[in-house]
């Protein structure tokens, strides 16, 4: 993995290395219907020059540090790609680059959709039908129309239209319509609870441990002066091959089109909380709390299980990006700023090992299915927000609501399917484990309607030295859309809006 | 009679069956017996890593044999294992834990073994094969010009699976799989060996040259 050389950041896409905390998002996703129409639509967000003048924002520095009015990222389904590029030239790209890095892209999600666990009504069939669909065609089956994804990030609703009005202005009329149309968006708008605006539905507040990534901007001692943050970050670095595609990566090759580019899976993510709440409440023997908290690995406020195991720790602070004291620990060895409890919870008294944050990143945990021992390779970028209503006991039923955006990864074999086939949906998460149902499978999302794995139904936490078993665990979470996607660098872009590859990167 | 009492063998648990039947140029026998053993000894390091490498390869037993082409299986009456026609074999057969690409990709922890196997690349010989593209991006050739196996471990995979006549899917003690797979312990593990049995640090470290292991032999029945 390489660490050496700074990436270029005026050619990498900025959600990519860094999240840029705006309220008010819109997710969207275009078809393209004629072809050099979206060529000149790529490439006047490429340089920022065409009418309505919006651009791609690169990973480059913002002026005074003041944040801009807007933020706008792109990304590629293989089918949009091979719509731009043609056959031949993706067939090139595939050539030079491993098959981990651009088989499952080019498959598709429709493709992967039983691998990775969207199954039964998570099923392609029925995605993109809950709201959002704009188009008057309905989805296809195999989403071979859905060609490219922007998201508009603003600071209000009200610039969140101005900018989206905007940016469809910028795009090309034919005789036969927009060369792009959007077919499907979705907005996200934050989720307060008691004035603070990090929640996500379920309860929990979100966004505490995103990867620290190594040998970039954010992360030298004099940008984090600059910027207030604390130096006590125990976070390991995650190497910056792992989100920005470099031909310097030890286990991966790379066309040079995919260079300071990265791939993402775009998940539209249905969270039934109705019956989630019903569950942490089914079981006597345990507080609605104490099993929300078993069940994610943090108590709703975000205090780690391992830091304080039997209730909120308030001494933490307030969670913010410049507070560690929520992400600062480890499983097995302390972190060295590790607050609060320091013993070890190898034996999962303190977080079982079925909860969701110790499943999406084990940390310094050993064993675990898949692993090798280190859960740097495996980090994953989420670049998502709650979309719908705070959930209502009585409201009636029908009201969507859940969390959209990006996954982010350099190569989703590595990450995303890897981190949501092996550790979230396989089972057998980790060897030894004394759980009843070897910690069954991820709690937040449930198993699958067709799992035959009965332990899987059911949810054990450690009590005292015995396993208590909640039964009737169920799916929460419903895929309702999904896409593999390609976020070009900014020259990537450039080539793409030409419909033309740079030269590869041969060995010969 | 009461209903047994149903047990599930999680995924990871699974003991299955790698055998494989790796075509080799003609003449460089010697050359990937040779590989093979260097794969061997690198996998059992001077030093120990991380944890227990063999926690995550979960190899129980494997036996590697190299056998020139046209040739019978020596000591047998029967013709045994055959070559494709032209080319001499690598038979590896081996008992592994879990998930195959977690199994082969494991390996790819220590550089010798990389080295050992890339090596093995350049001594592959998948021409004439039918239905194989020699060139493909699975075959050994692609694999062998595009960096490694590790570079295209997704790739390498495929590449023993189209020599492999052992199912990945069947486990041992399942039923209904191509070969009857047998198992008197489902779902034990070398994970689980090391971790409970007694004393297994002092009897099989983690770093094998700690102890050294003499093999009295065993009889060979008294056939006429």
């Amino acid at each position: 993995m390489s660490n050496s050389n700074q990436v270029d950041m005026n050619d990498v896409q900025g959600l990519i290395l860094r999240g840029y905390n705006f309220p008010n998002i819109r997710y969207i996703i275009f078809s393209i219907k004629d072809i050099p129409g979206a060529k000149k639509f790529c490439a006047d967000l490429a340089s920022g020059t065409g009418s309505g003048g919006l651009s791609i924002t690169s990973a480059e520095p913002w002026e005074n540090m003041e944040k801009p009015e807007y933020c706008l990222n792109i990304g590629f389904t293989y089918s949009g790609l091979e719509t731009l590029l043609g056959s031949d030239n993706c067939n090139v790209v595939s050539y030079y680059s491993s098959d981990e890095v651009f088989s499952s892209f080019t498959a598709g999600a429709v493709n992967d959709a039983v691998a990775i666990g969207d199954t039964g009504e998570s099923a392609p069939a029925n995605w993109w039908k809950n709201g959002g669909w704009i188009s008057k065609e309905p989805p296809s089956v195999d989403g071979s129309e859905l060609h490219i994804q922007l998201t508009l990030f603003t600071l209000t609703p009200e610039n969140r239209e101005k900018y989206y009005s905007t940016l469809l202005n910028m795009i090309e009329e034919t005789s036969t319509g927009s060369a792009v149309t959007p077919v499907y968006y979705q907005d996200s708008d934050p989720i307060t609870v008691d004035g603070n605006s990090d929640y996500v539905h379920f309860g929990y507040r979100d966004s505490l441990s995103q990867p620290r990534i190594d040998d970039i901007l954010w992360n030298k001692p004099k940008m984090r002066k600059l910027m207030g943050v604390s130096s006590i970050d125990d976070r390991p670095k995650v190497p910056l091959d792992r989100f920005v595609i470099s031909q310097e990566a030890s286990d991966y090759n790379a066309h040079t089109l995919l260079v300071n580019g990265t791939f993402a899976a775009f998940r539209l993510l249905y969270q039934d909380e109705a019956k989630f709440e019903a569950f942490i409440h089914s079981d006597s023997s345990t507080s609605s709390e104490l099993m929300a908290a078993k069940m994610c690995g943090r108590w709703r406020d975000g205090t780690p299980l391992v830091v304080s195991p039997d209730k909120e720790d308030k001494s933490l602070g307030e969670p913010s990006t410049k507070n560690f004291n929520f992400t600062n620990f480890n499983y097995l060895e302390p972190s060295p700023n590790q607050q609060g409890d320091q013993s070890s919870d190898e034996l999962a008294l303190k977080c079982p090992y079925a909860a969701h944050i110790r499943r999406a990143n084990p940390r310094d945990d050993i064993n675990v299915a898949g692993n090798n021992n280190n859960a740097q390779t495996h980090r994953i970028l989420r670049r998502a927000s709650p979309y719908g209503p705070v959930y209502d006991p009585a409201e009636k039923p029908g009201i969507q609501r859940g969390l959209v955006g990006l996954f982010i990864g350099a190569v989703l074999d590595f990450q995303f399917r890897f981190v949501t086939k092996l550790w979230l949906e396989l089972g057998g998460f980790r060897n030894p484990d004394a759980s009843p149902n070897s910690s069954g499978v991820d709690p937040l999302f449930g198993p699958q309607v067709a799992d035959a794995n009965l332990g899987d139904f059911t949810f054990s936490y450690n009590k005292n030295g015995t396993y208590n078993q909640t039964p009737n665990l169920t799916r929460f979470i419903r895929t309702d859309g999904g896409l593999y996607l390609f976020l070009p660098g900014i020259t990537g872009l450039k080539y793409i809006a030409e419909g033309a590859i740079p030269p590869p990167l041969t060995t010969d | 009679m009461s209903t047994p009492q149903a047990i599930t063998v999680p995924i990871t648990d699974q003991q299955h069956l790698l055998f494989l039947f790796i075509p080799l140029k003609k003449g460089r026998l010697a050359e990937a017996m040779e590989a093979a053993q260097k794969v061997r000894e690198a996998a059992a390091p001077a030093a120990a890593p991380t944890g227990d490498l063999r926690k995550t390869t979960g190899v129980h037993y494997f036996t590697i044999y190299a056998q020139a082409d046209g040739t019978p299986t020596p000591g047998i009456p029967v013709p045994g294992f055959q070559s494709f026609p032209g080319k001499d074999v690598l038979v590896v057969m081996s008992i592994y834990d879990g998930q195959f690409d977690a199994y082969i990709s494991a390996f790819f922890e220590i550089d010798a073994i990389v080295q050992g196997l890339n090596g093995l690349m350049l001594l592959m010989d998948e021409t004439g094969i039918p239905n194989v593209d020699a060139n493909g991006k699975t075959s050994a050739n692609y694999i062998a010009k595009m960096g490694g196996v590790k570079k295209n471990a997704l790739a390498f995979y495929c590449l023993l699976m189209r020599y492999n006549f052992g199912d990945p899917i069947l486990s041992a003690g399942d039923k209904n799989g191509k070969y009857v797979f047998g198992t008197n312990f489902p779902g034990l593990t070398v994970a689980k060996i090391i971790d409970n049995y007694p004393g297994a640090d002092k009897i099989w470290p983690a770093t094998p040259s700690d102890v050294s292991y003499d093999f009295p032999k065993a009889q060979k029945p008294d056939c006429k």
